[in-house]
């Protein structure tokens, strides 16, 4: 069976390494701009961006050439970020990001039942410390979004934080162990919503993918842009009105692409159906 | 039900607005500056929308009420529809809202007083003449009650209005207010219907025909006048059967006095909007059915549409011999 697919987005090491060991990730080539990683089955993909927008941008980029499924995966993008609404090392699931100076804002679907506490994030050029604000900021996402919802769906793409420094605790006082830390922490939360994950971009994948014997009828019969599309729809009518039935014996003594389209309507035109 | 709710910032102190905010006191509203910001967005799935949809609290600043088709109507020559709501919770086939709007989230547009206004002065510009206002074609009139309170809201200002007809059209068995309230003259309720069978693997997650009957049975001995709506008419193996077994079924419960009228419409999308729909409904049996591209309509072919049309006018006619009768071809 076909799985679904999740597409990894991180700045740092530190951040990645945790999800790289969970998920038996490994470096895919060091031919790209940024480091990829992507595990056996190809169900994860990672990429290793940066820090900074440009990088975010890029790293995002880079990532949807490279994987096969990047237009049905589920895009996330999880790193640090600093704030005072939560305690040090609380994970939280974005629902805004905009970044400064003001442009547009963007607000993720959350997906349901993910009990977590949700927040606005505000996405800066440099590093921030004033943290007397209602949002968390990080240096990231709002690029990352931007980029990727231009070709994703906005409902496949999921951006959490974890709360790294406050005004207590400065971001000077990160270290690489303990930013791993702080994600390795969350590798159970982030593998209950990976599940979730792949169910959606699974069915994604489904609703999207051609049925097999129309690469078998376009690969035998030549078919014109036009004539590919007639056959793609009128395949699917044919699973849905007559479910079960082979479509092989359509091509028996057929010639051309437009007898076998001329037959496979008729025969579906034909059908009155059954509403049972 | 509702996964998130968004609050435009300039009526975050409406009312109307912190009254529904009350019934999710356990969600965080999002602000946002103007509903587009999410529900225009070109790159959404509406399907997944369609499973965890968010509410949108919203103002509408234009277009409150817009001219009804020309073919649309049910007797008055002037004819209306105003929309307080944009999507709707159920999930039909052949729904053109998945076709229309890029999102499936429910948009409500809070500042009923307005839409008001607009009814009103429309009245007094046809000067005493009728005038039919449709609620009901960008939502279900009644499904959200319990949330909007738009029933509650426009029944006494329609109650003023001697020469508007109000005609709510819907497929929910929400009774309130209806039921608590005594009915007014100038307000149909007018349901959805089609053949049981056929409903149950195309209205998702609406109520069964058996309960929209029940429904209807109930309003109709409260005095409410009933509209009876069969649009779209879906052909298939035993329609005949199917739709004198309906109507029979209908009129063996309502009597024939409570039905202000009934109307007929074949199963139409406009091109572009038959091709949106299937790629988000490529396992609907509807969709994949016997349709035809005739002008700039998928549709069934002519003979199919007029056989159902008129099979089913003359059934009606059998049972309610007065009741007035419409074929609408027109499109919201």
């Amino acid at each position: 069976m076909t799985k679904g697919c999740i597409c990894w987005v991180v700045a740092l090491l530190p951040e990645a390494k945790p999800l790289i060991e969970k998920l038996e990730m490994k470096l895919l080539s060091r031919d790209t701009l940024h480091p990829i990683y992507n595990n056996e089955t190809g169900t994860d993909w990672l990429v290793i961006s940066g820090v900074g927008q440009l990088n975010a941008a890029s790293g995002s980029a880079t990532l949807y050439q490279s994987c096969p499924k990047a237009n049905t995966a589920i895009w996330v993008n999880i790193g640090i970020a600093g704030g005072s609404i939560a305690e040090i090392g609380e994970l939280l699931y974005i629902n805004s990001i905009r970044k400064e100076p003001k442009t547009r804002t963007f607000y993720p679907f959350i997906f349901p039942k993910i009990k977590i506490k949700n927040a606005s994030l505000v996405t800066y050029d440099s590093p921030q410390k004033n943290y007397n604000q209602d949002y968390i900021f990080d240096m990231e996402a709002w690029a990352f979004y931007e980029t990727i919802q231009k070709r994703v769906n906005r409902e496949f793409i999921a951006v959490f934080k974890v709360l790294s420094d406050t005004s207590e605790a400065s971001m000077n006082s990160l270290t690489k162990l303990k930013i791993f830390n702080l994600i390795n922490d969350k590798l159970e939360f982030l593998e209950s919503f990976r599940i979730k994950a792949q169910t959606l971009s699974e069915d994604e994948f489904r609703r999207q993918s051609n049925p097999e014997i129309f690469d078998q009828l376009v690969n035998k019969f030549h078919f014109t842009f036009t004539q590919t599309k007639q056959l793609k729809s009128l395949i699917k009518r044919w699973h849905v009105l007559l479910p079960g039935k082979s479509l092989n014996y359509v091509m028996e003594n057929k010639e051309s692409a437009k007898a076998i389209l001329g037959h496979i309507k008729e025969i579906l035109d034909e059908i009155e159906i059954d509403w049972g | 039900m509702i996964n998130q709710i968004f609050v435009e910032r300039e009526i975050g102190n409406h009312h109307r607005v912190k009254s529904i905010l009350k019934r999710f006191a356990s969600r965080s509203p999002i602000y946002i500056d103007n509903y587009g910001e999410l529900f225009n967005k070109k790159n959404q799935n509406f399907r997944v929308q369609k499973s965890f949809p968010n509410l949108i609290l919203a103002k509408k600043n234009n277009g409150h009420v817009l001219q009804a088709p020309k073919t649309f109507g049910i007797g008055d020559a002037y004819n209306f529809y105003f929309s307080h709501m944009y999507n709707c919770l159920y999930d039909c086939d052949y729904c053109f809202l998945q076709g229309m709007y890029s999102s499936a989230d429910f948009v409500l547009f809070v500042n009923y007083e307005e839409f008001e206004d607009e009814i009103v002065e429309k009245i007094a510009q046809l000067a005493g003449r009728k005038v039919t206002f449709f609620s009901g074609y960008d939502c279900d009139s009644l499904a959200f009650e319990r949330i909007s309170g738009f029933v509650e809201h426009f029944l006494p200002i329609f109650e003023k209005l001697p020469n508007a007809l109000l005609e709510l059209r819907t497929k929910s068995i929400q009774q309130e207010p209806l039921v608590s309230k005594s009915p007014i003259e100038n307000c149909v309720i007018a349901y959805s219907l089609m053949p049981s069978n056929v409903a149950k693997q195309i209205d998702r997650k609406a109520p069964s025909i058996e309960k929209r009957i029940k429904a209807l049975e109930n309003l109709a001995k409260k005095g409410w006048q009933i509209g009876l709506r069969f649009d779209p008419l879906i052909y298939g193996k035993d329609w005949k059967t199917l739709y004198s077994d309906l109507f029979k079924g209908i009129f063996k419960r309502v009597a024939k006095e409570s039905i202000h009228s009934v109307t007929f419409g074949s199963l139409r999308f406009p091109k572009e909007m038959f091709k949106n729909l299937v790629k988000l409904n490529p396992e609907s049996k509807l969709l994949s059915g016997p349709l035809t591209l005739r002008g700039t309509k998928m549709t069934y072919n002519a003979e199919i549409e007029l056989e159902m049309i008129n099979f089913c006018e003359n059934l009606i006619k059998s049972y309610a011999p007065e009741a007035m009768s419409f074929n609408c071809r027109g499109d919201f």
